[in-house]
């Protein structure tokens, strides 16, 4: 399209840029974008209620103004042509706005939170029970992925035996243990059982539930493992003279452990997390304490702390396990089942 | 040409050095003699069930157990044995396992129908087990609905690449992948009373599996949009279409069979995290099993409800199963 | 260099049968391979070729018969079967590379271990041999980045460096896309031109003609014909091995 007609170095940048905003969509347009900002501070100006407890057309009118604010930061976030450090602003503003609004209408407890959620004193007087309760967390992943390692593995050799009546079995087992709740399971062994006589501790119960949970994945894990080794790597080695140790040292181990390593970390992982269920028989690991200290002492900070706890934990192990599966096959990430 | 001529010099480079262990394992000679150590073992050195120490008792079923699997482990991995003998020892195998834990399981288990399977004590109650398991589906439904909608959103989102947002989204998704689902419930329901936000159980319990399981969904859709050739996304710019529009058309459908195995794997998982929510108090299958053991002091309730999930999650985990082999034959 | 000794028939078949269960693959194979000598093996798919290969040896174990290796009948109870395999080596139809190691570790894998040289000399000899098949460059290279007439080099340099007095083929270049069987052909070419006893199982019918002393003609399980290329090719006797080669050429 024809600019201007020449007037040396400067052609009309105003029919330039009108020009191209022809060609932008409504929403993205500075004007209305500026203009919802604007109705979104008269909004939160006028309409919204005062500070205290709304009644609920008062609460309707949050919500409502709480939503729009979203979409209209959805609407900025989502233009590629707005610069970074704007949207990066936003996120603060929204944040603010959020506290804002919280502050506002929460009854003015804000300067309770720190007290409420933080406390130190209460967590310093909870700390040992806390810890204890770490420890106990730890104890029961270690022992469950031990104990769901040596099951896996036997289950998994056996299974490559290919033999129909121990198939039939293993493949019940896998089954059974993979579609039963964690949670069902400890509470049958703890609170079931021991009408049958079989009276096994907490501790036992919870461990022996995840161990069997975790054992039905790891020996699929396994099995997997053991079946992406091609045949022709058999060949090749014993053509060349290697014994069948040092075919099992050589070329079997090494292939076998690079295909097991990332599921199996992912399940010992995820089988560690499963122990906070163990709250629920009575074990005092991290959660049960932190919920413990929290009714003794009528101060939540105890289980913020037990979170915060999980969560420190946590992130690093599911991020490394991760970063293992990602480098093993390139694919969709899937949920352990 | 007598096959039995004098050895030639080539012979001697070929020689055997080392006894061939690997054959005489196999021997059948060798087979008998170590089933009937064995055997002495299980009948001579196994103490009679409390006898014995607890420690000798475990270390001497534990090396039973070793001596079993072992002796039947060599035999069911021999491909000359025959397949007749095979299926004996495994079913001898099977037999054995299950001896050794009944004779030292001290259980009472001739009172298993009484304890466990008394449908009897459950007469006229199980319209609470059956709401119970209502719940159960109607959270794990709703739920599921949520965790699309917030994972579809978080992946939409992320596909766009604002730094700052990205950062935040990721942020959520890593604190909600890593808590484990009981801890994001207990403290929804326990610690948020204490600034005013007083969620119900069944309330908490589905924002708790949304938000949670939504972190998981919003990996696989962002998986899945990854899997779309990056070539579709340059020639759907290149005709013009916007970016919410490449998404909408071209990324989306695409990405969408892909999706679903680990979705579907999701929401079973979802469905099993159900039962957690007996511990904020919501009426679902579990929570009302618990109050029928309590009331009757009697387990059937529990294992009724054990049963009830095995039978409907046994199915769905198949399914999913089959979709996962459908997706990776397709995508090789 | 005496023609008639025994131990001049590096290899010696006497009536080999192998059973896989109910199929009788192989019914009675007799042939002999002197030292030198390149033997084509050819014929229909199922007819025995590779399985007759494998049973030499002893990746099958044969059902029975007799198989004499350098005179040494391999099957004896006091004959330690690996060490008579690292007398042969064995190049196969999908390069069985090990994935885990480098080209220049699997070539140094066996010497090492089997015939127990130190690993300074093992990477001498190998880097010798990858540069002999003209892969020096991808010595460091994984068996997943190497296209696949780049691989089979490299497990022919594997098997080399034991240094067999024998080398199998098994279809060495049915798996390779077109324009990369000519370089493999090429080294095959080579270790013919050098007096390497070779055993090959193909359906390269250039390669046959100018390297093969000998072809064998393999079908339901027997040695239908046997010639030299020129025999087989131009004027072969039997039925059979007309109609496969009408339907190959």
């Amino acid at each position: 399209m024809a600019i201007s007609k020449s007037t040396g170095s400067t052609p009309s940048r105003l029919a330039d840029v009108r020009a191209r905003m022809e060609h932008i969509p409504l929403i993205r347009r500075h004007q209305f974008v500026f203009s919802f900002l604007a109705v979104l501070v008269a909004y939160g100006v006028f309409l919204l209620p005062g500070s205290g407890t709304p009644n609920f057309l008062g609460w309707v009118a949050v919500v409502a103004f709480v939503l729009l604010a979203l979409a209209w930061a959805v609407i900025v976030f989502t233009d590629e042509l707005k610069p970074e450090y704007l949207k990066t602003i936003l996120v603060f503003v929204l944040l603010a706005l959020g506290g804002w609004l919280y502050y506002r209408y929460s009854t003015g407890r804000w300067s309770e939170m720190t007290q409420l959620f933080f406390n130190v004193k209460i967590i310093k007087r909870a700390l040992p029970i806390l810890i204890q309760g770490f420890w106990t967390t730890v104890l029961m992943a270690v022992a469950a992925a031990l104990m769901s390692t040596i099951l896996g593995l036997l289950l998994a050799v056996f299974r490559s035996f290919g033999n129909p009546v121990l198939n039939l079995f293993i493949v019940a087992y896998v089954d059974f243990f993979r579609s039963m709740p964690i949670i069902v399971l400890m509470m049958v062994i703890y609170y079931a059982l021991p009408f049958l006589n079989i009276r096994l501790s907490a501790i036992m119960s919870g461990i022996i539930a995840l161990g069997l949970n975790s054992s039905a994945y790891v020996s699929e894990i396994f099995r997997a493992g053991f079946l992406s080794i091609k045949k022709g790597q058999f060949d090749a080695a014993h053509a060349l003279g290697l014994t069948p140790m040092q075919t099992m040292r050589l070329v079997l181990l090494p292939q076998a452990i690079r295909v097991v390593l990332p599921p199996l970390v992912g399940n010992y992982v995820a089988s560690a997390k499963d122990t906070a269920l163990a709250s629920a028989i009575s074990i005092i690991e991290l959660l049960k304490a932190g919920l413990s200290q929290k009714s003794l002492l009528a101060n939540p900070s105890p289980l913020i702390f037990s979170a915060v706890l999980y969560l420190v934990m946590f992130v690093p192990l599911t991020r490394m396990a991760g970063l293992l599966e990602r480098r093993m096959k390139a694919g969709v990430r899937q949920v352990r089942l | 040409m007598n096959p039995k001529a004098a050895l030639p010099d080539a012979a001697q480079k070929f020689l055997r050095t080392h006894p061939a262990w690997f054959k005489l394992v196999r021997r059948p000679v060798f087979l008998a003699v170590t089933f009937a150590l064995v055997a002495a073992y299980a009948l001579l050195v196994l103490p009679q069930p409390g006898t014995a120490s607890p420690a000798w008792l475990y270390s001497s079923i534990a090396l039973f157990l070793l001596l079993v699997l072992a002796w039947s482990g060599n035999v069911l991995a021999d491909k000359d044995k025959p397949e007749i003998l095979k299926l004996a020892v495994s079913l001898l195998l099977i037999a054995v396992l299950g001896w050794l834990f009944y004779r030292y399981s001290g259980a009472q288990w001739g009172r298993l129908i009484e304890f466990f399977f008394n449908f009897k004590k459950l007469k006229g109650n199980w319209w609470i087990l059956r709401d119970g398991l209502g719940v159960t589906l109607l959270l794990a439904v709703i739920s599921a609905a949520g965790s699309v909608l917030v994972g579809l959103t978080v992946a939409v989102l992320r596909a766009y690449q604002s730094r700052t947002l990205d950062l935040f989204l990721k942020i959520y998704v890593d604190v909600f992948r890593s808590a484990p689902m009981v801890v994001i419930m207990v403290v929804l329901f326990f610690a948020l009373p204490y600034v005013g936000i007083s969620l119900g159980s069944i309330l908490t319990t589905v924002v708790a599996l949304s938000l949670g399981y939504g972190a998981y969904a919003s990996e696989s859709f962002r998986a899945g949009i990854e899997a779309v050739h990056s070539g579709q996304i340059e020639a759907a710019r290149s005709l013009g279409l916007s970016r919410w529009q490449t998404i909408r058309m071209i990324i989306l459908p695409q990405a969408i069979p892909v999706v679903i195995p680990p979705l579907t794997g999701n929401m079973v998982s979802m469905l099993k995290d159900t039962a957690v929510a007996s511990l904020v108090a919501a009426p679902e299958l579990l929570k009302r099993a618990r109050e029928l053991y309590t009331s009757k002091t009697n387990p059937t309730a529990l294992v009724a409800a054990a049963l009830i999930y095995l039978v409907v999650l046994i199915p769905l985990v198949r399914v999913v199963n089959v979709l996962e082999k459908r997706y990776n034959k397709g995508s090789q | 260099m005496n023609g008639t000794s025994i131990t001049d028939k590096m290899i010696e078949v006497v009536d080999l049968h192998k059973h896989f269960k109910d199929l009788h693959v192989l019914k009675g194979v007799n042939t002999s391979v002197t030292r030198s000598e390149v033997v084509a093996i050819m014929g229909p798919s199922g007819g025995g070729k590779s399985t007759f290969l494998r049973c030499l040896n002893r990746l099958e174990e044969p059902s029975s018969g007799h198989i004499f290796i350098e005179g040494v009948d391999i099957m004896a109870p006091y004959i330690d079967i690996n060490k008579v395999r690292t007398e042969i080596g064995m190049v196969f139809q999908s390069f069985n590379l090990f994935p885990h190691l480098t080209a220049l570790q699997n070539v140094k894998l066996a010497p090492i271990h089997v015939r127990r040289i130190s690993a300074q000399e093992a990477t001498e000899r190998g880097m010798a041999l990858l540069e002999k098949v003209g892969l020096k460059d991808k010595a460091h290279a994984y068996p997943e980045k190497l296209s696949g007439g780049q691989q089979q080099r490299v497990a022919i340099a594997r098997a080399l460096a034991m240094q067999p007095q024998i080398m199998f083929f098994d279809e060495p270049t049915s798996a390779l896309d077109p324009e990369m069987i000519g370089e493999v052909l090429d080294v095959m070419r080579a270790m013919a031109r050098e007096g390497m006893t070779m055993l090959v199982v193909s359906h390269e019918m250039g390669f046959i003609r100018e390297a093969a002393d000998r072809v064998l003609f393999l079908a339901d399980g027997q040695i239908v014909e046997e010639g030299t290329p020129a025999q087989i090719f131009g004027d072969s006797k039997q039925v059979r091995t007309q109609d496969f080669l009408s339907k190959i050429l």
